[in-house]
């Protein structure tokens, strides 16, 4: 066969199966769209479940999953921001920092129904946070953990040498090179990283499973120490458990459309951070 | 006069030495070019008159720099205020990713200065020394990334005089840029020398004789002659010097 038409041929089979995967994103969200498009509206968004969730909308579903990742944020950026950067700029390579990489690495490899479970033993019953806001958070936090600690050192690795000695060479110290030039050049990618990292927690279901979510409550939580409602965790129990489908089914599509909606919009602003970045970029 | 002495600077890692022992005077308002092929130790050198081999572990560093006749690797010595003092230029233009003017700014903040007029005027002047302040008054705000390379390089330039420093150490300045930059560049050292001490390592020789007062040429890490630069193109003393001015290697 020649070159030319096995080139041709190549090309064709990599075409299709790119568009494959678009065919599959587009029939997925086609799919949940017709099946719960008729049940959003304003109040879908604003109201309370009514009516064993059979009406009403899903307000404290929203929010929980919002309190839970907004928590779970305030809890693992400092950490993993902070030890990735001490990491990177403060340790030389050792047997040490070696460890602790490998067992980033281990964690983001970890399924998420094992950092539910983990989150159960020692928030729940050890720490003795029962079901809770806090422990849900908290779990959660543990999961996006990893994803933070790596894309913070990867945006560190990013900045150049050069940078760094021009610092250096002006008679900048240590602390001042690494906040003033180092940390404000890979911000934007450690924000990116961060946000991914966020669209990720929101939809997880595991680690909230048994920590943090529960189906039903009559109001927002009033303290940390209060089970939430959250988006996945809805969708999970009325398909599983609800007992009149042909009105619950519905919602748990109009949920999961909200659900992607909110991905979406956490999303969003990374990757525009993300490509302004790489498009001025010119080291 | 002697603005910096290296009474026999000796550097070198596990597997090999780098300077075998160097010693020279380097005199005030004037440029000290440092020339010799690839891996001679020129950038070894230039680097350890700010100790900025300080960053390599596996680099020692003995003998003496006197700079104004104190030893900048004596134990006293802080080495962030050396180095406002000995600024350095780096081979590739490396602009901070920040605007013109907070390039030429950041020297002088992370050194105390918080007076936003005292910063914006010194930041000027600097500006205007380097050759740049015509090109850019307009656009301070804009990224340093959207200047060309020469420009670039003069704000790099900038950005080392605004602390005011006594000597300015130049690592192959123009090797990345454009005949017509360098030309710029060479024009900007000429004029700079009258208020600093400058020590310029070069790859190209036409440009050590049309820049420096002293040249010194080093190979495999000794320093085979040093000289006013005039002297030495026109009768070197050493045969290997002669063999390399007249490009026999390199």
């Amino acid at each position: 066969m020649d070159k030319l038409k096995k080139e041709k041929i190549f090309f064709a089979i990599f075409r299709i199966l790119a568009f494959t995967s678009l065919l599959i994103v587009l029939t997925l969200i086609f799919y949940i769209l017709s099946k719960g498009l008729k049940v959003i509206s304003l109040n879908f968004i604003i109201d309370y479940p009514r009516n064993s969730f059979t009406e009403g909308g899903i307000f404290p579903a929203i929010v929980g999953s919002l309190y839970l990742v907004g928590l779970a944020i305030i809890f693992a950026v400092p950490v993993g921001v902070l030890g990735g950067i001490y990491l990177s700029e403060y340790t030389k390579e050792n047997t040490l920092t070696e460890a602790i990489r490998l067992a980033i690495d281990t964690l983001s490899g970890i399924p998420s129904i094992i950092f539910g479970l983990f989150g159960l033993a020692v928030f729940c019953k050890i720490l003795n946070l029962k079901v809770s806001l806090i422990a849900g958070s908290l779990t959660l936090s543990i999961l996006i953990l990893p994803t933070i600690f790596s894309a913070t050192i990867e945006s560190l690795k990013l900045v150049p040498k050069d940078f760094r000695d021009a610092s250096y060479a002006l008679g900048a110290t240590k602390w001042q090179t690494t906040w003033e030039i180092v940390v404000k050049t890979a911000l934007p990618n450690i924000i990116t990283g961060v946000l991914l990292s966020i669209g990720r927690a929101i939809g997880e279901t595991a680690p909230i499973l048994f920590t943090g979510a529960t189906f039903y409550t009559r109001g927002l939580p009033e303290n940390i120490f209060e089970p939430v409602m959250a988006l996945p965790y809805t969708i999970y129990g009325l398909l599983a458990e609800g007992t009149f489908p042909q009105k619950q089914v519905p919602i748990a599509f109009g949920a999961s459309i909200v659900l992607i909606v909110l991905v979406f919009i956490i999303t969003l602003p990374g990757i525009i951070i993300r490509d302004k970045f790489r498009s001025k970029k010119k080291w | 006069m002697v603005k910096i002495s290296v009474r026999n600077l000796k550097a070198y890692t596990k597997k090999q030495e780098i300077l075998k022992g160097i010693s020279l005077d380097i005199h005030e308002n004037s440029v000290t070019a440092i020339i010799g092929p690839s891996g001679c130790g020129k950038s070894t050198f230039l680097r350890s008159l700010n100790r900025m081999n300080d960053f390599f572990e596996d680099i020692t560093v003995e003998g003496e720099v006197l700079l104004d006749n104190k030893n900048i690797y004596d134990k006293d010595v802080n080495v962030f205020e050396l180095r406002r003092h000995v600024g350095m230029v780096f081979q590739k233009p490396n602009p901070f990713p920040k605007s013109i003017f907070e390039n030429v700014a950041y020297g002088l903040k992370i050194h105390g200065i918080r007076d936003k007029k005292t910063i914006e005027e010194k930041v000027i002047w600097a500006l205007k020394e380097a050759n740049l302040f015509e090109e850019v008054k307009d656009k301070l705000d804009e990224s340093a990334f959207s200047l060309s390379g020469g420009q670039q390089q003069r704000l790099c330039i900038a950005r080392a005089i605004a602390v005011e420093p006594e000597v300015l150490l130049m690592d192959e300045p123009a090797s990345a840029l454009d005949p017509i930059s360098t030309l710029q560049l060479e024009r900007l050292i000429e004029k700079l020398k009258k208020e600093f001490t400058i020590v310029i390592v070069t790859h190209n020789i036409q440009q050590a004789g049309r820049v420096s007062d002293y040249t010194a040429f080093l190979y495999m890490g000794e320093l085979v002659e040093y000289d006013k630069t005039e002297r030495m193109f026109t009768t070197p003393k050493n045969k290997l010097t002669e063999d390399y001015l007249e490009g026999r290697f390199g």
